[in-house]
């Protein structure tokens, strides 16, 4: 990818993610209930969008047949698990209903 | 209130931010040092860090461009990335709308994960406004100053590394930390499987648009079982459940 187009992609996402931090400060009290509906769709969309780009995307090319990168990323996932249950997070315990409201 | 006053509570917010630089500069080491791998010039990658405020949709873009991705699908991906931060526009609205024109469009851009998880606290919502605003800003301009600094910090640190150490293998496991602590409840879960397996099943789509339908699969999957499993925290608007 040249220099000008890729400018032209941080110009995009950094006008898009500005406009997604503004969009409620700016409609608010005017169709800030309609936004709110979209509300679960957001918070839906965050662990996909975290996991695919690198974990799965990287899994072409070089990384794809490479039984060592697999390894790692098991062990990866499988230590961070470990962790989060050996310090007993609230995550699989409590509805999200009730974790919202602390 | 004196101006003092709020002057402490800038202090207090920038305090309060620095136990989490921990968790911040040693991603934005791997968001510099990761551009300078990729080939790319400091300048840009400053620009990129600046524009995008966003570490996790750098690392997202990065990981695109090295595979020559499409212009929309870099664009649309770090976008979704970033649509969270819908979420935290929403909590602040009420604090930030009020503003000037000037003070709030710099306050907006500097909405952060971490100005949210300290300033969203139902202990802030016991603030004044002003005392809230002060806050928020303190914890707000220490964030990006330090995403900022480490950034360089890693362009600094990432000219001095061989090419042969692949950092950019650093990626994927920075979202895998990223990853596990996104999942806090089992529908979230199911998300993220139903995501990750349709991403494999589309991967042959081209200009990995794959991603974008494996993200549409994924929320699909949630928004319904949700509806069918009718829990209670998707009865009432997130607005109220927030307010609580």
């Amino acid at each position: 990818m040249d220099t000008p187009t890729l400018w032209g992609v941080f110009l995009a996402v950094g006008l898009g993610t500005f406009l997604i931090r503004l969009s409620f400060v700016q409609l608010h009290g005017s169709m800030q209930s309609v936004l709110m509906r979209c509300q679960l769709g957001m918070i839906l969309v965050r662990p996909p969008a975290i996991l695919l780009p690198a974990p799965v995307s990287s899994c072409s090319k070089r990384y794809y047949y490479n039984s060592r990168f697999i390894v790692a990323v098991i062990c990866g996932v499988s230590a961070g698990l470990l962790l989060a249950s050996l310090f007993k997070r609230p995550m699989f315990k409590r509805p999200m209903s009730k974790r919202l409201r602390r | 209130m004196h101006f003092n006053d709020y002057r402490q509570h800038f202090w207090q917010g920038a305090k309060d931010l620095l136990p989490l630089a921990s968790g911040v500069i040693p991603f934005g080491l791997i968001a510099g040092a990761n551009g300078v791998a990729l080939g790319m010039s400091p300048d840009m990658i400053l620009g990129m860090t600046v524009l995008f405020y966003a570490g996790s949709a750098q690392l997202a873009a990065y990981q695109l461009i090295q595979e020559n991705a499409a212009f929309v699908i870099i664009v649309l991906t770090a976008v979704v990335v970033n649509l969270r931060f819908a979420i935290y526009s929403a909590t602040f609205a009420s604090l930030l709308a009020p503003l000037k024109k000037r003070y709030r469009l710099p306050l907006a851009y500097l909405l952060s994960d971490q100005a949210y998880g300290l300033c969203a606290i139902p202990a802030q919502q016991q603030l004044t406004a002003g005392e809230r605003l002060w806050y928020y800003t303190g914890v707000a301009l220490t964030m990006w100053l330090c995403w900022i600094l480490s950034v360089v910090a890693g362009i600094a640190v990432g000219a001095s590394i061989p090419a042969q150490w692949s950092l950019e293998f650093t990626i994927p496991l920075a979202f895998l930390a990223m990853l596990v602590s996104t999942i806090t409840n089992r529908l979230l879960l199911i998300v993220a499987i139903i995501a990750g397996s349709s991403a494999v099943l589309f991967k042959a789509l081209p200009y990995n648009s794959g991603f974008i339908v494996a993200v549409i699969c994924g929320v699909s999957a949630g928004l319904l079982l949700a509806s069918l499993f009718k829990r209670p925290m998707f009865k009432r608007p997130m607005s109220k459940r927030l307010r609580r």
